[in-house]
């Protein structure tokens, strides 16, 4: 067992007076035997042995020797670094940012991808999700998207009928909760806050969570019945943000779309709900679905399934199947009761992990942090190899200190551990350094996550998920700083241990000792930098080219000078008769805006809204033809669009042939006009002429009386996103269209100027209908490229670091080998090399490591390119002209880097050099 | 620790035998210890002083022997005496049985060959 410290002192000073003793004793025995007094002490003191070995042997058997030495090691590596500064810190820098960012990222990654839900208990929740392969029982495309199970879509809401069925019936859940966001596809408005993200929830809501308030009471089942009193709660972040954070805020109200709702608490800080992707301001009882719905009494209707996503907590001892079972038969019993017209799948319940909430954040991130990780990982290593290939040059510097040691008898294996514990002790210093890095970066990450998630009302979504390093951020960090000392110290030590004793002493420097290949540890640690930075510039320079493919790529109309913005007259209160008015009065006054050449509106527009969309916004269906339903031909999906007349001039398409919709075609009369595309025409009527015709589409086209449209007019074909084909497209006229409308303008001059001017005069209208997500069209097409320009940007500046970082290792090993070389080049000039020759020779000796690391890392991009595949655009198979080019940019920085000592050799001046030997 | 460790466990089993049975005899301080028995095998055995202190503390250690800072009788300055233990009792009959069977078991290796 070792003994204490201050024991371990005390006894070092005991055994100090024994040995004194002893000495003492053996000289007086000598004297007392004849020898004279400095006789005597030499025999005593060769008798005796070497003190110090005494001493180090009886400390070894004290114990505890090992940590002696640790301790020993580590004192004398604090001095070691303390004496060179320069290298010291630029080594802890590059330590801390490498260790540091890599623990930023998975401290997003942790709080993304493992973190559970700030609620009670979250491994007894689970979430609802439901597959059926016919499902006529619901009406349109009402339902949302679900939880993914593997490998399937599923839908993820029920109707409220459903919910009832579920939650009164169910004996295995001890409760089920209700709650649905529905975006900017039912917006609501504050009164003098603007829009704000709100959900619906039933409630049991909170008690099913196991959330409490932290200001006031949650919603209660008791807020949640019809004729109730209008609740409802607010998030922390809105308390502050828009009540200043006052108290009493349980007296205040808020309109709510124009109806008067009571505060009744505050969610506790930090509490988003089911869906880290989205951090609710207001939250209401389901029952208040009124103030957006598009229709009267929209929980009784069995049709619609966007009204309730459900979580529900199991009971004890309960096994999820027979819970699944137990719900499956509920929402089929509510189905059976209300059944729809024609034959239908009883749909299958899926219960799926509610710990985490929602994947929509998960599914959204885990491509771009995929990216990130690969890239902070590979700067990591460059930093490693740097680091290893100056310790290396270190090493040949410190052969004598080794030597010596290794002479007075110190076995090799603690010449080693030494090094590496002064390796080690510069990483975890720098490791630590690194977790104050990540503090610093944690607030930053939400928001760069936000980016990659669609934006609510126009804005970017603030994420209430905290990125804030925890305990395994921190076993994380340091983990991957001992990892990092390890990497780059492992080599130098091995090297600098196996030393030639002989020749370190008597020589001042020696050369390097060259491996199999002919190389050295330092240049094989430049060649890796190499391929890793070469590799870096390639996908950078790929991502640049998609880039420009995307913004380059055809949409099939002229993005420039249009204008959006978005309504939804349900926020001013408005009836959904008078509808069909506002949304033609609003197109008139637009037009007639000085700078607006045309103006125009449509339930979709390209580019506009929530587009990689939560709620599908485009939405697809079936088309048909007589001819198509006669002979029973497979159904092809067809997009439709509700516009209104100017609507193709406003976004630059032409009318082929046929005419442009009319205002009189926006009543609802005998004549049914529809207008086609291009490509419907390709795709349903081959070679006929289209105009005349009759089609149908959606629940149009079912049986038994499918209801026909008379196409008037065709349109040339235009790309809803960047990245898609160019679709059949029907057009109907908007008419008095539920949902929100985009309003559009095309303006002379630069449409952002136009915004205020739009949104004023909407405002004039109607003062209660304000527009939301008021963007000019290009701006919403760089939108689109975010995720790309995001990846490029961070690759562009990783490649430049990492490049840095490589030309400072080969600036460094040509430098060395300068000064190694001195004598060799005085030599040299004297007999009469000059400048070129002496340059040549020095660069010479980089040309093999940077060659190999040029060629492995075109290589490696090679593959890269054929993984990347799908993220990429424009770009068929490795493309030669992006390593090219990449090689090249390396190739002329490391040039310069080379350049530098290689100039600085030709200058020796033979006589000074050779007198210093 | 850079020296020949050759000697391995049975010089050191032996070192320890050596001094508890010093020992044996009543305290010492450690030059007294390596001097008894030098003397009493007749210079044959000349502990190494350097390997004694180890030694000494070893045996503190695993609660053989114990040690304490004493006044000399004659001279004015403390020694550090060891003394045995009731634990080291025991482990030096234990030693001394496996060292008799060791001697004896040699020796009749190293007989002179006798009847057949």
């Amino acid at each position: 067992m070792p003994w204490p410290w201050r024991a371990r002192r005390d006894r070092g000073a005991d055994l100090e007076r024994e040995i004194r003793d002893h000495l003492d004793l053996e000289v007086e025995e000598h004297e007392q035997a004849g020898l004279p007094p400095d006789a005597a002490r030499r025999v005593a003191r060769l008798a005796f042995g070497n003190p110090q070995l005494v001493r180090e042997d009886t400390r070894e058997a004290w114990g505890g020797g090992g940590l002696e030495r640790l301790a020993g090691d580590i004192r004398y590596a604090l001095r070691l670094w303390a004496r060179s500064p320069g290298f010291t810190i630029v080594a802890l820098l590059t330590i801390a940012l490498g260790v540091g960012a890599a623990a930023a990222l998975f401290g997003q990654v942790n709080a993304v991808f493992w973190k559970t839900l700030p609620v009670a208990r979250p491994a007894e929740l689970r979430l609802l999700a439901w597959t059926a392969a016919r499902h006529p029982f619901v009406l349109g495309p009402n339902v949302l998207d679900g939880p993914g199970v593997a490998g399937r879509e599923t839908f993820g809401s029920f109707s409220y009928p459903a919910y009832t069925s579920m939650r009164d019936g169910t004996r295995t859940f001890s409760s089920l909760a209700c709650w649905s966001d529905l975006g900017e596809a039912r917006p609501v408005v504050v009164d003098e806050q603007g829009f704000a993200a709100l959900q619906f929830v039933s409630g049991n809501y909170f008690e099913t969570l196991g959330v409490p308030a932290a200001i006031g009471r949650t919603l209660q089942p008791h807020d949640d019945r019809p004729g109730a009193p209008a609740a409802a709660m607010i998030s922390h972040r809105y308390w502050q943000r828009a009540f200043g954070a006052a108290s009493p805020v349980t007296q205040r109200t808020l309109r709510l779309n124009g109806e008067t709702f009571a505060i009744v608490g505050v969610m506790p800080q930090g509490f988003f709900g089911l869906d880290p992707s989205v951090s609710p301001d207001v939250v209401v009882p389901v029952a208040a679905v009124r103030i957006a719905a598009a229709m009267a009494n929209p929980l009784e209707h069995a049709g619609l399934w966007n009204v309730c996503r459900i979580v529900g907590r199991v009971r004890e001892g309960v096994g999820d199947e027979e819970a699944r079972a137990d719900l499956e038969a509920w929402v089929q019993q509510a189905i059976a009761a209300a059944p729809p017209d024609g034959p239908y799948d009883p749909p299958r319940v899926w219960l799926i992990d509610g710990s985490r909430g929602l994947s929509a954040l998960r599914d959204a991130a885990s491509a771009p942090l995929a990216v990130l990780l690969a890239v902070v990982g590979g700067l990591l290593l460059a930093a490693c190899a740097n680091i290893a290939g100056l310790l290396l040059t270190r090493g040949r510097t410190r052969g004598r200190e080794i030597a010596t040691r290794l002479a007075l008898g110190a076995p090799a294996t603690r010449i080693v551990r030494q090094l590496l514990t002064e390796s080690l002790v510069l990483s975890v210093a720098g490791g630590l350094l690194g977790l104050a890095v990540a503090y610093a970066l944690a607030g930053t990450g939400p928001a760069l996550l936000s980016q990659f998630v669609p934006t609510l009302f126009g804005a970017d979504r603030s994420l209430a998920i905290s990125a804030a390093p925890d305990l395994r951020v921190l076993a994380f960090a340091v983990s991957l700083a001992v990892l990092a000392g390890l990497l780059f110290g492992v080599m130098p030590a091995l090297h600098a241990s196996r030393v030639d004793l002989v020749a370190m002493l008597k020589e001042t420097v020696s050369e390097p000792r060259s491996h199999r290949f002919g190389i050295t540890g330092g240049q094989a640690m430049v060649a890796a930098q190499t391929a890793l930075a070469v590799l870096l510039l390639v996908a950078a320079g790929l991502f640049l080219k998609t880039v420009a493919n995307l913004r380059n790529a055809d949409l099939g109309f002229d993005p420039r000078g249009v204008l959006y913005a978005r309504v939804e007259p349900r926020t001013g209160g408005m009836a959904q008769t008078e509808r069909r008015q506002f949304f033609e009065d609003a197109v008139k006054r637009l037009d007639g805006i000085p700078g607006a050449t045309a103006a125009s509106a449509a339930s979709f527009a390209a580019f506009g809204g929530s587009s990689d969309a939560i709620i599908t916004s485009a939405q697809a269906w079936h088309g048909c033809t007589p001819e198509s339903i006669a002979r029973n031909l497979p159904l092809r999906s067809t997009a439709f669009n509700l516009v209104l007349p100017g609507f193709f001039a406003t976004m630059g398409l032409r009318l082929v042939s046929g005419r442009d919709f009319t205002w009189a075609d926006n009543v609802p009369s005998g004549q049914r006009p529809v207008i086609v595309n291009e490509a419907f025409v390709r795709a349903f009527f081959g070679n006929a002429e289209p105009i005349g015709q009759a089609v149908a589409f959606g629940p149009h086209c079912q049986a038994p009386q499918p209801r026909f449209f008379t196409v008037v007019g065709v349109a040339t074909d235009s790309r809803a996103s960047l990245r898609g084909a160019f679709e059949p497209t029907i057009y109907a006229p908007l008419g008095e269209f539920s949902g929100p409308v985009t309003l559009m303008v095309r303006t002379s001059g630069d449409p952002a100027l136009m915004i205020s001017t739009v949104r004023r005069a909407v405002a004039e209208l109607n003062a209660r209908i304000p527009t939301f997500s008021e963007a000019t069209l290009v701006d919403l097409r760089e939108r689109h490229l975010r995720r790309e320009r995001l990846l490029s940007d961070l690759l562009l500046v990783f490649a430049s670091a990492t490049l840095a970082v490589c030309c400072l290792g080969i600036y460094g090993m040509l430098s060395y080998s300068v000064t190694r070389r001195r004598s060799e080049i005085a030599v040299r000039i004297a007999i009469g090399a000059r400048a070129p020759d002496v340059v040549r020779m020095i660069v010479r000796e980089s040309v093999v490591p940077v060659g190999a690391g040029v060629v492995l890392g075109c290589a490696a991009a090679a593959a890269l390119t054929r993984w990347l595949g799908t993220i990429l655009y424009g770009l068929s198979g490795p493309d030669p002209w992006t390593i090219a080019a990449a090689a090249a940019v390396f190739l002329a920085v490391a040039g310069a880097a080379a350049a530098i000592p290689a100039r600085s050799a030709a200058r020796v001046n033979p006589l000074l050099a050779l007198r210093a030997k | 620790m850079g020296r020949d460790t050759a000697r391995g466990s049975m010089l050191q089993g032996m070192l320890d035998m050596l001094i508890l049975r010093t020992l044996q005899y009543g305290p010492a301080h450690g030059h007294d210890i390596s001097r008894h028995i030098r003397q009493t095998s007749k210079d044959v055995l000349q502990i190494e002083h350097g390997s004694l202190y180890p030694a000494l503390h070893r045996l503190e250690r695993r609660g053989w022997i114990a040690s304490k800072w004493e006044r000399h009788a004659a001279r004015k300055r403390e020694f550090r005496y060891y003394r045995l233990t009731p634990a080291g009792r025991r482990q030096l009959a234990a030693e001394t049985s496996r060292w008799r069977t060791l001697a004896e078991a040699i020796a009749s290796v190293m007989r002179p060959a006798e009847e057949h």
